[in-house]
């Protein structure tokens, strides 16, 4: 049974064997460490979430192996490369429980998200700073409404699915970066809310194995809450018409809120859409039959 | 059958090139973007076609032709290529590693020009040797008759030397209306007939069977050079006008290539393939209630009336249009217009 939160982090075996009853994402820099490090997760007391592969290269370069299949596996690739490259792996890439992560600083990398989605393969477009956000509402209208099946485009396919007015659901769970889901644990077992914590102040916990006090920390309720601090101090994010779907996630990814705001302001119609789309196709019950005794 | 113009570039400069007025109007480096294969390939298949030709100019030259090719193919459509064979060798390589294990799902038809009739510099010549010797097993040959004196030698040659299929898919070059390139008049059709059935004994003995494309009229075939096409076709006959719709890099689309200035509509314009066929039947029909075929006894004939025969291409009738108005339709003067001032 999963509980939450899960723990991201990198692959050390001391680190791994130190946890206990634990979900674990591990993040591995080579594609010769998943093996290992599956193995490592397994010999040990704990369940394994996925492997993240930081592959700091184009998917079309990295050779993927039948031994990966039932791995949960994220690769985060710097583009997709050429597809005849990959054409000769494509049989076995579709029998992989894989998600890959790209950029989405250009129309030309959305395309290339498009087309994997397109070809069956789950894909995440991953924002930054600099997001092209003409390319991104393009891509995200497509993973939406697109008019044949494809696979899962994140977040598009998590904002929507999940985007409820009266409830609020983060989104951030999909590059694990949202507290109540996914803690991060660096190299020395130090224990952080967000995957970029950097500074000694960041990390909530120096010892690995305090991890059950975690979530009573004030720093760990204030992460989870930090959407408040929009409203409290009211800034752009506050007054943003996408805030219903957007809730925050970039306001320190992206400087300029005039570009997300309009980008996510045009994802609320597209969510409703696809909202709308999804009960359309709910089958129908017999109406007589709902009030029949049981 | 939709065909996708890949680029408008070619390399060849073929005498009766009906697809010139389209490739010299356009720009050069215009080639199909990721972003609109990926929207057409999403188009036909909403639209329930798995068939897919791509075409040019060259579609070769395009600098993801092999990419394209394999992302149709891994959408589950059966693609035909319309090549001239020139390549570089880089390209055939790739084509050679990546294509050539594609039987059951990619086909190419390559335009083969008469060595003698048509000559082309010797590196051309080169460069398709060198892809029909590489590709040979998936290569339909094509033939685009534009003189009656044509030969087929060098094709039945071209089959046995390189294994080749056995069908040959014959093309009539039709007129660009309004435009001056070398094409077969609507008099000389049973001239064209004659001279292929004179090859009938080399069609028979090595198991080629003729395939027509659009535009040849029934009633310029006799009986017994009917008998033999059925018998040699298994009878899949046609003498038909088969309405291709060529989606180019932009996205426009027409009606086949002589008609690329008449109609021309965008493709975001349709929802489906249906919408797009529909329209242009219904511009189908209205010009042949003012032109009926492109003989004057097209006009009552039992065989067009039972469909059996177009009476020739639409574009056969345009090209008689130019020449003799007035039309009735505004319509047709409209579109006239166009294709006029677009010569």
């Amino acid at each position: 049974m999963m509980a939450w939160p899960h723990f991201v982090l990198p692959f050390e075996p001391s680190l791994i064997a130190e946890l206990r009853d634990r979900d674990l994402v591990v993040v591995v820099e080579s594609p010769d460490e998943i093996r290992a490090a599956v193995a490592a997760v397994r010999a040990s007391d704990n369940r394994l979430d996925c492997i993240v592969l930081r592959w700091q290269q184009p998917l079309d370069a990295l050779e993927f192996a039948e031994d990966w299949a039932g791995v949960p596996l994220v690769v985060e690739a710097v583009s997709l490369g050429k597809l005849h490259r990959l054409s000769e792996q494509l049989d076995l890439i579709r029998r992989l429980e894989l998600r890959v992560d790209l950029p989405l600083a250009s129309a030309a990398q959305a395309v290339n998200v498009q087309m994997l989605a397109s070809l069956g393969i789950p894909c995440r477009a991953v924002f930054g700073e600099k997001t092209d956000w003409d390319a991104a509402t393009d891509l995200m209208t497509y993973a939406l409404l697109g008019r044949c099946a494809h696979a899962p485009i994140e977040p598009f396919a998590f904002i929507a699915e999940h985007f409820d007015q009266d409830r609020y659901r983060g989104w951030g769970e999909v590059s694990f970066d949202q507290p109540d889901r996914y803690l991060h644990v660096d190299r020395q077992g130090r224990v952080a809310l967000f995957p970029s914590a950097s500074s000694p102040s960041a990390f909530l916990h120096k010892d690995l194995r305090r991890l059950d006090d975690v979530t009573t920390l004030p720093a760990y309720q204030a992460a989870v809450e930090r959407w408040r601090r929009h409203f409290l101090h009211p800034d752009d994010c506050a007054r943003c018409p996408g805030w219903k779907l957007c809730r925050g996630q970039l306001a320190e990814t992206v400087e300029d809120k005039s570009t997300c705001s309009a980008f996510f302001s045009e994802m609320l119609d597209v969510a409703e859409q696809y909202q709308t789309q999804q009960r359309s196709r709910e089958p129908k019950r017999n109406k007589w039959l709902r009030s029949s005794p049981k | 059958m939709a065909n996708v113009l890949l680029t408008t570039s070619c390399v060849r400069h073929c005498p009766y090139c009906f697809a010139k007025t389209e490739m010299e109007g356009s720009p050069t480096s215009e080639r199909l973007s990721w972003e609109n294969v990926v929207y057409l390939a999403d188009f036909l298949l909403a639209s329930g076609e798995q068939r897919v030709s791509l075409l040019g100019g060259e579609p070769t030259l395009h600098p993801d032709f092999v990419d394209i090719v394999l992302y149709f193919i891994e959408r589950g459509f059966f693609v035909t290529v319309f090549t001239s064979g020139v390549m570089n060798r880089a390209k055939l390589e790739l084509c050679e590693r990546y294509l050539a294990s594609k039987t059951n799902a990619l086909g190419f038809v390559c335009n083969l020009n008469d060595p003698e009739q048509t000559p082309a510099p010797e590196k051309e010549r080169e460069s398709v040797h060198r892809f029909l010797t590489a590709m040979g097993p998936l290569v339909t040959p094509g033939f685009n008759i534009y003189r009656t004196d044509f030969r087929l030698e060098f094709i039945f040659d071209s089959v046995v030397r390189y294994g080749l299929r056995r069908h040959l898919r014959l093309g009539i070059a039709h007129p660009i209306p309004g435009s001056a390139n070398s094409f077969i008049q609507p008099a000389d059709m049973g001239r064209v007939i004659d001279r292929l059935h004179s090859y009938a004994e080399q069609f028979d003995r090595l198991r080629i069977t003729p395939g027509f494309d659009c535009g040849f009229p029934l009633c310029r075939v006799n009986n017994e050079q009917i008998g033999w096409l059925y018998r040699v076709s298994q009878g899949h006959l046609s003498f038909g006008c088969g309405m291709p719709l060529d989606i180019t890099p932009d996205m426009s689309i027409y009606n086949c290539f002589p008609l690329s200035n008449y109609q021309r509509r965008s493709l975001f314009e349709f929802n489906t393939l249906q919408e797009v066929q529909a329209f242009y039947q219904k511009m189908a029909h209205s010009i042949r209630a003012e032109m009926p075929g492109i003989f004057d006894e097209c006009d009552g004939c039992i065989h067009r009336e039972e469909q059996r025969c177009a009476g020739g291409g639409v574009c056969q009738l345009l090209g008689r249009m130019m020449s003799e108005p007035p039309v009735r339709l505004q319509e047709i003067n409209d579109g006239l217009a166009a294709l006029r001032s677009a010569v």
